[in-house]
Parts: C-alpha cells; sequence; structure tokens
C-alpha cells in the first residue's frame, strides 16, 4: 500500500527538475519546499504545451474544427476535475488558481449578505483565506471574527461553535493548514455550519494536492485550490461551489464570455454554469495541463501519496527529537509538513544554512500572519514532502539539522 | 581605524554584533525620529531610531528581529554613524554602498563596517548589509521634513 523507495525512485524520473537541477551550493539538489510550489512530470509540462504546439484556439467562440477540438478537450479538463472531485460539471469553475477562487467566493457570498451577517476565520488562515473577507466585508458592512485555536494551533469544532452567533453566515477555513499541517474535521465543521444557517468555505490549497477530497462527501459549500502545487502548470486553478450557491451569487470578474447578453440600456444576463464565472478568454492550457496531473497523480493514488508524506514526516520528527536545539511546532499533525526552528537562529539564518546544504525550505510567517499568537513573531522554518522526495532527502535534511553550523557558513563560502 | 580583513577575523566581528548587538534598545523618547524598515522579500524587521542635534547624530538606536547580516551589519553602522555630521554619515553610507556593488572605496570612512566587504560576491545579501544604513536615512529624513514644517 505504501510506496516503495524503488516506486518513488521511478516517479523521479518522471520530474525534469529533477533530472536538470542536480546541485545547489556544489550540494546534491534536495527540494522540500512543495507546499509552496510542486514539480511538474514531463507528461504534464507536454500535455500543457501541446496546446501551443498542436490545436491552439479559443473556446466557445469559433465554428471551425479546430475550434471544436480545443472546446472538446477544455470540457473534457473540466469533467475530468469535476470526477476528482466528485462535483458535477456546472459546480467547477476554473480560476487563475486558489487566490482568485477566495476572491470570487469571497465577493460573491459576501454581496448576498445583510449589514451585520458574521463570517469567521481562524488565526491560523493564510492571507488569501484572511484578506478577500476583509476587503468585501467592508464593502458589505460585515463582520469579520477570528475562532481561538486549540492546543495544535489547529480549528476546532467546538472552538468555532463558541465564536459563532445568530448572525453567522459563513465559515471559512484551511482543509489542512500551509504552516501547521493541521487538518480540519470538514464534515464536522460543514454539520455546524449547515445546521445554524451558514455555509462552509475550505482552503483547499494543502489538501487537494495530497489527500483524496470528495466535495459531497465533505459537504462543504465551495472549495478552491491550485493546479501548481500539484504538479501542475502555473497560473490555473479551480473553484468548486454547490450548484444554487452559484446559481444564486454574482461573479467576481465580468466581460466576454460570461454573458448571455448585453445591450446599451445596461441590461446583462448571465450565461449558465459554470460559464458564468468564466470571464474572458480561459488558460485552456493550465487547464488541461491540470487534467493530466490530475490522471498523473491518480495513477500513483492519493491515498498512497497522503500515507507516504505522513510516513516521512514521522521519521522525520522522530530524528529531529534527538538533535538538540530544534524545535517542532506540529509534531503530531498528519501530513507532510515539518514546522520548526533551531533555538536562538533567526529562521532565515536556519533557511540559508540549509540552502548552502543544498536544501530548499521556506522560512518566515508562510503568508499566515496572524498566527503570530502562537508561533515566534519572528517566523519558523518549514520543510514539505511529497511523492517524489525519498530517504535520501530525509537523510540529508536530517544530517544538515544534525551537523549544524552557524548562519555565516553561506557568506563567507 | 584599520581593521584586519582576514576572513575568520570578519566572521567573528559578525558574529560578535549578532550575539551582542550594539546599541540595540527601543526608545520612547519623543526627540528621536523612527523609521520602520519591513522588507518585502524577507522577514527582517527593523525599526531605526535616531536623534539629531543640527547637523549632528546624537544618537542612533535599534530594535526588532533580523538575519545575522541584517543585525550584524545594523549595530555596526549604529557605532560608526553615532556622533558624526549628517554629512559625515552620508558619505560613510556612499563608501559602503560602493563596497556593496565591489567597486574601489575609501576604506577610512568604513571602520568596522568593512567587515561587510564580501557582499558583492553574494548580492543577495545586499539588502540585508544595507537595511540599517537605509532605516538611518529613512529616519533623518523625516526628522528634516519635520524641520522644515
Amino acid at each position: 500500500m505504501i510506496l516503495s523507495q524503488a516506486k518513488v525512485g521511478a516517479l523521479r524520473k518522471d520530474f525534469p527538475m529533477l533530472r536538470n537541477f542536480l546541485l545547489m551550493q556544489g550540494k546534491r539538489f534536495c527540494y522540500l519546499d512543495s507546499a509552496a510550489t510542486s514539480f511538474k512530470p514531463e507528461r504534464v509540462i507536454e500535455a500543457t504545451s501541446s496546446y501551443y504546439r498542436e490545436w491552439n484556439a479559443n473556446t466557445h467562440r469559433g465554428d471551425y474544427d479546430l475550434a471544436h477540438l480545443a472546446d472538446r478537450r477544455y470540457r473534457e479538463a473540466r469533467a475530468k476535475v469535476a470526477s476528482f472531485l466528485n462535483a458535477s460539471f456546472e459546480e467547477v469553475v476554473f480560476t487563475s488558481g486558489d487566490t482568485e477562487g477566495m476572491n470570487a467566493i469571497a465577493y460573491g457570498l459576501c454581496s448576498t449578505l445583510n449589514p451585520g451577517d458574521e463570517i469567521v476565520l481562524s488565526p491560523a488562515e493564510h492571507a488569501s483565506n484572511v484578506l478577500p473577507w476583509i476587503v468585501w466585508a467592508k464593502a458589505f458592512s460585515l463582520k469579520v471574527v477570528f475562532a481561538p485555536l486549540d492546543e495544535q494551533g489547529g480549528v476546532s469544532v467546538s472552538n468555532v461553535e463558541k465564536a459563532m452567533t445568530p448572525k453567522t453566515k459563513v465559515l471559512s477555513f484551511a482543509h489542512v493548514s500551509n504552516v501547521l499541517g493541521n487538518v480540519l474535521d470538514a464534515k464536522g465543521m460543514a454539520d455546524l455550519a449547515h445546521a445554524n444557517g451558514a455555509l462552509l468555505v475550505l482552503d483547499g490549497a494543502q489538501s487537494v494536492p495530497h489527500r483524496k477530497v470528495d466535495v459531497a462527501q465533505l459537504d462543504c459549500d465551495f472549495l478552491a485550490f491550485s493546479g501548481h502545487k500539484m504538479c501542475g502548470p502555473s497560473g490555473i486553478g479551480v473553484l468548486y461551489g454547490r450548484r444554487k450557491l452559484l446559481e444564486r451569487i454574482p461573479p467576481l470578474l465580468s466581460g466576454g464570455g460570461m454573458n448571455a447578453s448585453f445591450d446599451t440600456s445596461c441590461q446583462v444576463s448571465y450565461e449558465e454554469l459554470p460559464f458564468k464565472f468564466e470571464a474572458g478568454t480561459r488558460n485552456v492550457a493550465g487547464a488541461y495541463g491540470l487534467s493530466e496531473a490530475i490522471d498523473y497523480l491518480q495513477s500513483v493514488g492519493m491515498d498512497r501519496i497522503d500515507a507516504y508524506e505522513r510516513k516521512l514526516k514521522k521519521e522525520v520528527v522522530e530524528a529531529l527529537k534527538d538533535i538538540p536545539g530544534i524545535v517542532v511546532y506540529n509534531p503530531l499533525s498528519p501530513c507532510g509538513i515539518v514546522d520548526f526552528n533551531r533555538e536562538g537562529i533567526f529562521s532565515q539564518d536556519e533557511g540559508t544554512l540549509l540552502n548552502h546544504q543544498g536544501i530548499c525550505v521556506r522560512s518566515g510567517l508562510h503568508c499566515a500572519k496572524a498566527l503570530t499568537g502562537f508561533l515566534p513573531k519572528s517566523g519558523t522554518v518549514r520543510a514539505s514532502f511529497y511523492l517524489y522526495n525519498d530517504r535520501d532527502d530525509v537523510a540529508q535534511f536530517v544530517g544538515a539539522l544534525r551537523e549544524g553550523g552557524d548562519p555565516l557558513d553561506a557568506y563567507f563560502a | 581605524m584599520p581593521i584586519s580583513l582576514d576572513p575568520m577575523i570578519m566572521r567573528e566581528v559578525i558574529m560578535d554584533h549578532y550575539e551582542h548587538p550594539r546599541n540595540k534598545e527601543e526608545v520612547d523618547d519623543p526627540s528621536y525620529v523612527s523609521a520602520h524598515m519591513n522588507s518585502a522579500s524577507c522577514i527582517d524587521d527593523i525599526t531605526v531610531q535616531v536623534r539629531l542635534s543640527g547637523e549632528r547624530i546624537e544618537d542612533v538606536k535599534w530594535h526588532g528581529t533580523a538575519c545575522a547580516i541584517s543585525s550584524s551589519a545594523t549595530s555596526i553602522m549604529s557605532e560608526l554613524v553615532k556622533g558624526k555630521t549628517l554629512s559625515q554619515a552620508e558619505k560613510a553610507m556612499g563608501a559602503y554602498l560602493k563596497m556593496m556593488r565591489g567597486e574601489p572605496y575609501d576604506a577610512s570612512l568604513l571602520g568596522e563596517a568593512e567587515v561587510f566587504k564580501n557582499t558583492n560576491r553574494q548580492p543577495s545579501r545586499i539588502g540585508c548589509a544595507t537595511i540599517g544604513w537605509k532605516g538611518l536615512f529613512q529616519a533623518i529624513g523625516k526628522g528634516e521634513g519635520n524641520k522644515e514644517d
């Protein structure tokens, strides 16, 4: 069931980055920042480029065979995403990424609420699941409330319940936190929302790439995620919304392709779903690349990927216990994210030191700038694992932390 | 004062200022002007506070969290410019920036700040090595602005 190192070795061969970028600072290149962006297998790069090489036409516009071909492939890409999420075709909107999706959801929902209505977030949220709510709440005179975190820095149903009032209309949380990797009890949160006349929005940036996400099972009302974090190309993402909700809310972006008609008396009527939410020429190449990425990940198996990442994390956390001075902030969260610091060393210095050892990690606040109540104000170091990380990566990472060194090693190299 | 440019010594000086920063203190005194330096590309977070007396930099204090290079560079800067006139401090910064770019510079103006000589070989750290200096002049600029009012 678990991915073997032989299988991972074979998978690594699929990724051109792992063939082309071999050394960093003279050391073996070790990429532990897939939570920021992931590498792409050759077949995804090939699929994305094929649009430009072989079937480059605009969609929904032409009456010629080439245009019909582009339409068909774009439609098939959407169907692939719908099947991947267990959603309906018209509930899947292609966006430029998670952030655009969250903005569209926030605008759409906020515009239907009444002054004084409340939205509940958490201090652990990424900026893309905070700022759109702050901006649109202000515009529509709504209130944004932050539910307190539990001892693991996670968002619990009981804490959210305490933060809810009769005016709460929206709950919006990361399905998996990009900093601490805590996994939300999404179904429990959906039940809580629905029992109280509210909706549940999920930020799926760190969940959809790493585990099976079934929107019917989770019972969420909206979900947003990005392609580039799941072996897909840049500039493409998905917004999922329950059909009756998408019918009810206005689109954020307007223009060509999403209107059925308009005239000089300023009457506008919208296209049917999902096109109402897809203004302008779309990232057709990106959508096609994303559907190829879904095929790729499914060929490995989302459950196997999830199990593998958790296994690697467990091994890393266990090994780090023996290294004096290393503090791990999220040893228990079931994912591939390890969030840590070396005592007395500024997180960005540690990141620079690891770069000197050939290792890519991310330092700082990770865009969760309200999490500073729970984590050090000066930030943390985040290492994240994905299906193409192997035991050599784990050994190199643990070895580098064990060896230590001072942050000026790189400066004086 | 001439300093040794032996890499071991340079390194020790930088670590010394990182571990024992000089003039690192938050000042609550209206006679100081402050500048908050919050880089968009890193997580350094430094506030520089300056007290001017006419053309002279009477005192420089700083506080915040930053990487080893930023912290030590700001600490060294604070000692270097204290007591200097604005014009002398500007000349020192000019020499420092030339050193950052690998251009010929007047070492006599820099004192201990010369330990950052290597920055021209690691351009990504130029921001670190200059954040304190930029904060200093931003604060001074505010002070000048207030005077004109």
